[in-house]
């Protein structure tokens, strides 16, 4: 029995799908951390995430970037790391973090998808409550709102926008952007 | 379907276009109208003036007004499962192959045998089945309430599910403009040119309000085609949003308004896309310039087809080219009525008189017109549809169609929508925007009570300019508009008096002066209860046309003043919303979201039965080739696991991973019990209590490292406890350094349970970790590596009382996991176990589960009372120690098994003992959970009972009062398998 393996599986095996104006893909290569500052310690881990990252700690609702790192600030003291890593470099940063922050895996927590397009705005705005106009929610920045019932998290980058949402209702979220996409275009 | 009706009513001009001709059915009968028609100016096109029945006499009735205010136009539209009653003719855009049928009669429109109504119609005034069916009882639920169920009511069902679609939608501006009239476009347009980002909405299909129903000129610009230059450079605003045929029906809390806009309504097909949008738009500032609505004159027979608000008239031959009749006369109390005659003469349409009720000079020479100034219309003739008017001198008049006009009502419904109040204006006699107006909402033009075409425009800019002041924008400096000007100059005629006529004040209500004279006769002053008294501004018009014209009428009887009657109050929506359209997409399987379990897929193969269970689909149970009852899987489920080892998925129970220096200390404030002092490696059993002592929740929580805790959740109370336990750290206690995050997603968990879940796991679990019991034993946990190095984690716990396992994984790795457990499992005949088998192995061990953490017991109940540790305090401590909940008489958890072991026990049951009846006062307790046991072979429960826990070895009765039956039960521990844990530490 010494021969038993396991294969990961993305939460939509890899979806994606093509509008006129507005495209869907599944991102199952984004890895995500939360990482929190103990208490009293937020300058502590700020120092960490800039000497691992080179990140500035966001303000919330805003992110800060590098070319293969967001983070994203959600809450008070707490950010998620989204990054490119692979599985062997996700768990070293995880683990150096970890020695001064509070860290969390969240890879599998979330089904991640990136959607873009002209159209983008048209299909969010009938399922998406909170004002992704420009002047209110531009390049880089974050929001936790809802979605048909859904918690999600969203993120605009220059020429999309990223998507969190639970992994277990990730066939529901789908089809709640297919829904709209076809409604609309 | 018989041959198309030529158009013999229509005009020269209008804003229809006659390159695009469509066709359509009313009442089986084609007809041909053009792109830009309404279905009502379509059908008085083609000459047809009698559309329905009323509501209580079914009379006949025609089209009175050319907007959404219509009461007597309503129709059914639609075929089979599409058909939609109540739909209003005037708002109604014609496309091709509409097709329409009347409503609200019994055989033809023409010969309605419900129209024998009209002839009772003394015994029928108001109130009058408050009075009627008092007597004989007995004959209410069988006689009466059934006829007048079928004889109540307006239009039909089809009693089939709405197969269109329906969507929600939201938006966000600075600036929503409600109507998009001349103050609203030019409104929009000045805040568009600000940079403002604007919304403006109207009902219509074509911006312009009035404009488009008048002939006035603007900028020397005839004002339909103004309206048509505004609108186009409103479009290419990009920070304006111009939406047709949207109506904004409500106005709500912190600047939130409800739009209902209409998307494929006015197109043959759909073509897949929604028919409605519901959107919830989010607003700075609202601008109200939804305009006025013309009211009528009640006098003798005013319902007749034919008899018409005089705007609606200007509509009909302005804006749709339509003349609603040969012969038009004019009945009004103001200027508007002699701007009717004028452009009907203007079209070539004979006008046969004006009656004017003031006594003043005729405003215009009218050629060929018989003017009576000072005068009253009494009455009217022509049952189907109008053929003469009597004055009250006794003249009479042949007219076919008859314009009224008794002043316009300012649209003041969405300021009331907060509970505002209008205002009574003398000089226009109509109320208008009081000065509770919602937050943020400002009024303009003729809804603010500025019924001359200069004044609105003086209006929307004074007004537009101060919001724009306020969202910090400067005002675009262009010249108000110059317009042709038009004068009211009412004096107020509310009903003609002395006429033995009935006057119809609400037409969709066939409500008359008498009812409301009757109604205040009989006591019911206050204008709340005239509505419901005699149902005036009742139904789908909500009393558009009749409101103020009965409260004034009402003033009058009772010889006081119209403030002094006051009006109802307006409510949300202004015009019907369709249930499907508050629903959206929520319907069917999109009603809410699916959460899967990781193994679902595999689950699926397996031809697994799924429950739901919250959001989540769980395997229930595995069928087999062969068994042909959900018992027969259960049962083989269940004696598999006990004789060797079964798989069940246990992803859906929370996680929450517990973080921080604090951890410990936060744990024993939130449990009843200790752990802070828990071991790392070790799991324990935790209870919660809620702040009144009562068991919110239980599970385990492992020690996972010196500052890291896992606690589990059971899956009904996983959000519930996640966001008790945010409350207890960031309000009761922000000093301690604690932090959660949820981690049910995150892993996929397997239980693994039977004799040989060890073997079994020992194929799975990487080698350097001894999972012995020796060196894992019972309430162990661990950090491992599992199938060559994927990160796992380990828990030495049951739920089913034996020997078990629960095992996660990350949950990419979730699908795979089962396939894997299952493969290491063939050698011993592993198989996979549902809900079901789940539930019948904790039954049979004596656990407690959702049916018995019901939100009314305590840990005494549970028979965990000394759980709660008194070392230390936590939530719910001190109010467990209340002494109503510590009675010696407390109920306890045991088990129950039939005397007769033949008998099936039912959950819910209650307990009597002595042979007493079964009585509130006899009730010693109930059943909350009933399996049967295949390791027992039979039926077996656990419940609560009364010093459950001193009556081991009693009989008594389980009572189903349902079903009538008793079921004699022994009184036993609830513990029915491996009661000394033997088997679940082996």
């Amino acid at each position: 029995m010494g021969n038993i393996s396991l294969k990961a599986r993305s939460a939509l095996n890899g979806a994606s799908f093509d509008y006129e104006g507005f495209s869907i893909r599944e991102r199952a290569d984004i890895k995500l951390l939360s990482i929190a500052a103990a208490s009293d310690q937020q300058t502590v881990a700020s120092g960490e995430l800039k000497a691992h990252c080179g990140l500035s700690w966001p303000a919330i609702t805003q992110s800060t970037s590098s070319s293969d790192t967001h983070c994203l600030g959600l809450q008070s003291e707490q950010v998620f790391l989204l990054s490119l890593h692979n599985d062997k470099d996700h768990a070293t940063l995880a683990k150096k973090l970890a020695e001064k922050t509070v860290v969390t895996d969240q890879s599998d927590s979330w089904v991640t998808l990136e959607i873009s397009g002209l159209r983008t705005l048209d299909v969010l705005e009938r399922i998406c409550p909170i004002d992704l106009n420009e002047g209110t929610f531009s390049v880089g920045s974050v929001a936790r709102t809802t979605m048909e019932h859904l918690n999600v998290i969203i993120f605009r980058q220059k020429q999309s926008y990223i998507l969190l949402s639970a992994r277990s209702s990730a066939t529901s979220f789908l089809h709640s952007l297919t829904q709209s996409a076809e409604f609309v275009i | 379907m018989s041959q198309e009706r030529s158009q013999l009513n229509r005009l020269d001009g209008g804003l229809i276009n006659r390159d695009e001709p469509l066709n359509f059915s009313f009442n089986g009968q084609m007809y041909q109208g053009y792109t830009g028609d309404t279905l009502a100016s379509a059908l008085l096109a083609n000459g047809q003036r009698f559309i329905g029945r009323s509501f209580k006499y079914h009379r006949p009735r025609g089209i009175f007004s050319a907007g959404s205010e219509e009461p007597n136009a309503l129709v059914e539209l639609g075929k089979g499962a599409h058909q939609e009653p109540n739909t209003r003719a005037t708002v109604t855009e014609l496309f091709d192959g509409l097709t329409a049928t009347s409503q609200n009669h019994r055989g033809p429109l023409k010969f309605d045998v419900m129209a024998a109504n009209d002839f009772l119609s003394p015994f029928l005034s108001a109130g009058f089945y408050y009075k009627t069916f008092m007597w004989p009882k007995a004959f209410w639920e069988k006689l009466y309430e059934p006829i007048i169920r079928k004889s109540a009511g307006l239009g039909s069902l089809s009693g089939q599910d709405d197969p269109d679609l329906y969507d929600k939608g939201f938006l966000h501006c600075d600036l929503l403009v409600i109507g998009a009239g001349p103050a609203g476009l030019w409104s929009a347009l000045k805040a568009g040119r600000s940079g403002a980002r604007v919304v403006i909405a109207d009902e219509d299909f074509l911006p312009g309000g009035r404009l488009n129903a008048e002939s006035h000129t603007i900028n020397d610009t005839r004002g339909a085609e103004w309206a048509v230059q505004i609108a186009a450079e409103l479009r290419s605003l990009p920070n304006v949003r111009l939406m047709t045929r949207a109506t904004v029906y409500g106005a709500y809390d912190h600047g939130v308004y409800g739009a209902l806009e209409r998307k494929t309504d006015h197109l043959p097909s759909a073509d897949g896309k929604p028919r409605q949008v519901l959107w919830r738009i989010y607003t700075k500032r609202a601008l109200l310039t939804a305009g006025s609505t013309e009211r009528s004159i009640a006098f003798g027979n005013n319902d007749r087809p034919g008899v018409m608000l005089a705007g609606a008239v200007r509509t009909y031959v302005n804006r749709y080219a339509v003349a609603p009749g040969k012969s038009v006369a004019v009945f009004t109390n103001n200027h508007d009525g002699w701007r009717t005659a004028h452009d009907l003469s203007a079209q070539g349409v004979n006008v046969s008189a004006v009656i004017d009720t003031r006594s003043i000079a005729a405003p215009m020479n009218l050629p060929g017109a018989a003017i009576v100034m000072g005068g009253e219309v009494s009455n009217t003739s022509g049952r189907s549809g109008l053929t003469g008017i009597t004055l009250s001198s006794g003249q009479t008049i042949k007219a076919d169609c008859l314009a009224v006009s008794g002043g316009w009502n300012p649209n003041v419904h969405l300021t009331c929508h907060q509970r505002g109040r209008p205002t009574w204006n003398n000089e226009i006699s109509a109320f208008v925007p009081g000065e509770n107006l919602p937050k943020g909402m400002s009024v303009a033009g003729a809804a603010n009570g500025a019924l001359s075409l200069s004044e609105v425009f003086a209006s929307a800019d004074t007004t537009v300019n101060q919001l724009l002041n306020e969202l910090q924008l400067s005002a675009d400096s262009a010249p108000t508009p110059t317009t042709s000007d038009d004068l009211v100059n009412i004096q107020p005629f509310w009903h003609v008096k002395n006429t033995k006529d009935r006057c119809w004040v609400d037409l969709q209500n066939d409500v008359t002066t008498k009812d409301i004279d009757q109604s205040r006769r009989e006591g019911f002053h206050a204008v709340e209860h005239l509505k419901r008294y005699t149902t005036m501004g009742m139904a789908t018009d909500q009393g558009k046309t009749s409101n103020v014209l009965g409260l004034a009428i009402m003033a009058e009887f009772a010889e006081q003043s119209i403030p002094q009657t006051g009006t109802t109050i307006f409510r949300p929506p202004f015009t019907p919303v369709a249930i499907s359209a508050m629903a959206g997409r929520s319907r069917g399987k999109d009603f809410r979201p699916t959460r899967h379990t990781p193994s679902h897929q595999w689950a699926e193969e397996q031809g697994a039965v799924f429950v739901e269970v919250g959001a989540w689909l769980r395997a229930q149970w595995f069928p087999q080739p062969g068994e042909t009852h959900w018992r027969e899987s259960v049962d083989r489920e269940v004696t598999a696991t006990r004789e060797s080892v079964g798989v069940c998925d246990v992803t859906t129970l929370g996680k929450i991973d517990i973080q921080g220096a604090d951890a410990g200390e936060f744990l024993d404030r939130v449990y009843a019990n200790t752990f802070g002092t828990l071991a790392v490696g070790k799991v324990r059993y935790g209870l919660m209590l809620r702040e009144d002592g009562i068991v919110m929740d239980d599970g385990t929580t492992a020690r996972m490292g010196e500052h890291h805790y896992v606690m589990t959740t059971t899956t009904a109370n996983a959000v519930g406890v996640f966001r008790h336990l945010e409350f207890c750290r960031q309000c009761l206690w922000p000093d301690l350094d604690v932090h959660l995050i949820s981690a049910t997603e995150q892993w996929a968990q397997y239980a693994v349970a039977g004799p040989n879940s060890r073997k079994l796991l020992e194929n799975i679990v990487d080698p350097e970790f001894d999972i012995s019991n020796d060196a894992f034993p019972f309430m162990a946990c661990a950090n491992i590596t599992v199938c060559g190095g994927i990160a796992a984690r380990l828990f030495r716990i049951s739920f089913s009382g034996e020997m078990a396992y629960e095992i996660a994984v990350p949950t990419r790795y979730g699908d795979s996991m089962i396939r894997a457990l299952m493969q290491a499992g063939e050698p011993y005949n592993v198989v996979p176990y549902g809900t079901e088998a789940l539930g019948v192995m904790r039954v049979e061990k004596g656990h407690a589960a959702g049916n018995e953490l019901v939100g009314t017991t305590t840990a005494l109940n549970l028979g965990l009372g000394r759980m709660v540790s008194k070392k230390k305090d936590c939530i719910g401590n001190v109010l467990s120690e209340r002494e109503g909940l510590n009675t010696d008489d407390a109920i306890r958890l045991v088990g129950f098994k039939p005397v007769n072991t033949a008998d099936s026990l039912v959950a819910g049951s209650h307990f009597v003992s002595g042979g007493r009846d079964a009585t509130t006062e006899n009730d010693e307790g109930w059943m909350s959970s009933v399996v049967y046991s295949p390791s027992m072979g039979h039926s077996i429960g656990i419940g609560f009972l009364t010093k459950g826990h001193e009556r081991l070895g009693e009989t008594l009765s389980a009572v189903n009062p349902l079903r009538n039956e008793r079921i004699e039960v022994e009184v036993v521990s609830a513990h029915f398998v491996d009661p000394d844990g033997e088997r679940l530490r082996g």
